[in-house]
């Protein structure tokens, strides 16, 4: 396996993907959407890449699906795994892959399916043949109510109002001096993630007073996704993510502002 | 005040040294400037819930006053010690505050 770096603003180059392919590279896996930036990846170069060499291109668009259209049609995108309690609004715990019609996986798992009980083996079909044991039903029914949620808003006013968050959220951070955000660069597509720093507090203090304090909660460290942070030059008290959601009020970033702004204050950093 | 449990905190990086202390009763503002006498004490009450932070040789407590948790960092070499270290100071001070309550001047003898 070869492990692709990315630069300090948290892109991935598409070239350096495909410098690292040999000839028994099976496939490309990479992230849509980055959880710790928002930054959204070159999807299309890649797309063409893993096309031309005639590999597997999986993606994990758990941060993404729901607020960036995947066109799964037109691009050269062979798996897409995501979780359903990010923008999809599911509970935590269900999750889904979508594989290109032909493509056949060993299943993880074998077992009781609830159909065919006269059988001694998995389903050959889809989605049996995946889908082994007791199903999550409170988990597929939160899902389903995510999905109508989102179908009755429509994915463009969804993703719209994504790039409003984020570009709000980046520049209410951007303007407080002693802040230090990470990933943003205007002109790219990103959901509305972004991570950020106070120049001399950890972000784990930070992360503490904005929870106990200000009612904001926010996620601290690492992210499980160590390597970014030392692109980034966040390794290894990491950052402090932000995320917004289709649910997020203006004020809501306002007060966010006031928050991180009084912080500073208090500490004596501008 | 005492501390009723200490739980771990789930982190990708230093959890086996952040803990979660869960005290017998509400923190309370003269519980705060106790702990951090002598030491590092910050102190910001205009927040909409006060935070503190007391840096100590020994641990780093941080959390707002009124809250029944905050979070403590423990010494990485001497996780036990440091936790004792805290659970003393937070003795002293329980101590003190039943002196302080504590009646003088009665005589407890038998007639």
């Amino acid at each position: 396996m070869s492990i692709v770096g990315c630069d300090s603003r948290g892109y991935v180059k598409p070239e350096d993907i495909g410098d690292e392919i040999r000839e028994n590279t099976k496939a490309i896996v990479v992230n849509h959407c980055s959880n710790v930036t928002g930054s959204v990846c070159a999807f299309r170069e890649i797309s063409q890449i893993a096309n031309a060499e005639k590999v597997l291109l999986i993606f994990d668009a758990s941060q993404s699906i729901g607020l960036v259209p995947i066109d799964v049609t037109n691009l050269h995108i062979d798996i897409v795994v995501f979780t359903g309690h990010k923008a999809l609004y599911g509970l935590p715990g269900i999750g889904g892959l979508w594989m290109r019609e032909g493509l056949e996986l060993h299943p993880l798992k074998v077992g009781g399916t609830g159909v065919k009980s006269e059988s001694l083996y998995q389903p050959e079909e889809r989605p049996l043949r995946y889908e082994a044991g007791t199903p999550n039903v409170p988990g597929i029914v939160s899902l389903n109510a995510g999905l109508d949620f989102i179908m009755m808003t429509g994915t463009e006013t969804i993703t719209k109002r994504a790039g409003y968050l984020y570009s709000m959220m980046t520049n209410t951070l951007q303007d407080i001096s002693g802040v230090e955000l990470y990933g943003a660069s205007k002109g790219t597509m990103h959901a509305p993630v972004c991570s950020f720093n106070i120049r001399g507090i950890k972000p784990a203090e930070v992360g503490y007073m904005l929870e106990h304090s200000f009612g904001i909660v926010v996620r601290t460290g690492l992210h499980c996704a160590p390597l970014i942070h030392q692109a980034l030059g966040s390794y290894p008290d990491g950052s402090v993510r932000v995320s917004a959601s289709y649910f997020t009020r203006d004020q809501d970033i306002e007060y966010l502002g006031c928050a991180i702004k009084q912080i500073c204050r208090v500490k004596g950093i501008s | 005040m005492t501390v009723v449990d200490v739980r771990d905190i789930e982190d990708c990086f230093d959890g086996f040294f952040v803990k979660e202390v869960l005290f017998s009763e509400p923190i309370t503002r003269e519980a705060i400037y106790h702990l951090g006498q002598g030491a590092d004490l910050q102190y910001f009450p205009d927040f909409p819930r006060p935070f503190f932070r007391v840096d100590r040789p020994d641990f780093v407590l941080q959390g707002v006053e009124g809250n029944r948790t905050a979070r403590v960092t423990l010494g990485k070499e001497n996780t036990a010690q440091s936790l004792a270290t805290f659970e003393r100071l937070l003795e002293d001070y329980q101590k003190e505050k039943e002196e302080q309550v504590r009646p003088h001047n009665i005589n407890c003898t038998s007639p």
